[in-house]
């Protein structure tokens, strides 16, 4: 993941965790949204982790 | 808003292929369900838009089709800049995201009608236009001196006369002529849709969540993708129906319309197009990541904007 595809799925993650936030008071339904852009942050945060932190990169080192 | 029970369906055939049955329905019988979906949708909008003004039909239809000639020219950057894609796989993908989902369609003309909530007629007729404009903006995109191209007449003939566009169009012409000769085959087409749907949208969960796989080889970007399009053509096309005028069931429809991609219709006119293009990429973001975000995550969303509880 490259830093441009990184920073997409991070804004992508975001906008759905803001919506989300924004609206699940007035739309139950939309606190699904919220946690699809959770869990979208998350796995960009553990995919770009695991690029820079695993243990193949820190032999390749 | 509780789950419709027809999503219900959606997600145990996603339970059921992820537990390794061996559930599955018959090609055929799949391939007639998607059939019966198309007749009955098109039956239902010709009826009611015999009775429409056509002026006006005819103008909105024109803003329609130059919606979904727009959508691929939104996706296309992304995916080729952003997602770093070759070009004609960009394009293919684009042009998946300018056309519609039948399936994704008739899951919200369930939702519609289970709360009695009205639309206007034409809103099938905007289905089968959808279908066409995307592909050649996703060609064009891939292949600007396509129309040198040897073999445009098997394309062209695989884009206008593809088995969604022919049996809406056809349903559509059929359902206006027909007047109350209607009834005679509504109890069919009518009756059982909800039926017929649910036994549809099993076959897709499983089919989607065959796909899970190949949305681990493509990478968090293609998901990222699959969840921002929708939310764009459904904000470009809620602010078109606000334009057209609309009814709450027309914007919602409208909306769903404009997030939802394309996995029969298009992946055949790129087969014959772009035959270099990868397939699956393109499959998996329309199937496996945006028709379940759409019908699992976004279609209340997409309801509860147009029924004006949010603005």
């Amino acid at each position: 993941m490259n830093t441009r595809q990184m920073l997409f799925s991070l804004f992508v993650g975001f906008a759905l965790v803001l919506i989300g936030s924004q609206l699940s008071t007035l739309v139950p339904a939309v606190s699904t949204m919220q946690w699809a852009g959770a869990a979208l942050v998350a796995a960009t945060a553990l995919n770009v982790s695991w690029q820079y932190f695993s243990p193949a990169l820190a032999r390749a080192k | 808003m509780q789950l419709d029970i027809v999503v219900g369906f959606f997600i145990f055939g996603v339970i059921a292929e992820l537990l390794r049955s061996d559930m599955r329905l018959p090609e055929s019988l799949y391939k007639s369900c998607t059939i019966f979906l198309l007749l009955a949708i098109g039956l239902k909008g010709g009826h009611a838009l015999a009775e429409s003004d056509w002026r006006d039909v005819i103008g909105k239809s024109a803003l329609v089709i130059a919606f979904g000639a727009m959508l691929p020219l939104l996706a296309f950057p992304i995916l080729r800049y952003i997602g770093g894609l070759p070009r004609i796989d960009a394009a293919s993908t684009a042009a998946h995201y300018g056309s519609v989902s039948v399936a994704t369609y008739a899951v919200a003309v369930a939702l519609a009608e289970s709360i009695n909530l009205e639309y206007e007629p034409y809103l099938p007729l905007f289905v089968a236009l959808l279908e066409v404009p995307a592909i050649f903006t996703g060609i064009l995109l891939a292949k600007p001196n396509f129309w040198r191209d040897e073999n445009r007449g098997e394309v062209l003939h695989e884009i206008f006369l593809n088995q969604g566009v022919v049996l809406l169009i056809g349903g559509i012409i059929l359902g206006a002529w027909a007047g109350d000769r209607i009834d005679r085959v509504m109890p069919f087409f009518g009756g059982l849709f909800h039926g017929i749907l649910a036994l549809f949208l099993l076959e897709m969960g499983r089919q989607a969540a065959t796909r899970l796989e190949a949305i681990k080889r493509y990478g968090l970007f293609l998901t990222s993708f699959g969840v921002f399009m929708p939310l764009v053509g459904a904000s470009l096309a809620w602010a078109l129906a606000q334009f057209m005028n609309l009814s709450a069931g027309g914007a919602f429809l409208l909306m769903v319309l404009g997030s939802s991609a394309s996995y029969i219709a298009v992946p055949a006119a790129m087969r014959s197009a772009l035959p270099k293009a990868d397939a699956g990429l393109s499959i998996t973001a329309s199937l496996a990541i945006t028709f379940p975000f759409n019908v699992l995550v976004a279609i209340p969303v997409y309801l509860a904007l147009a029924m004006g509880d949010i603005l």
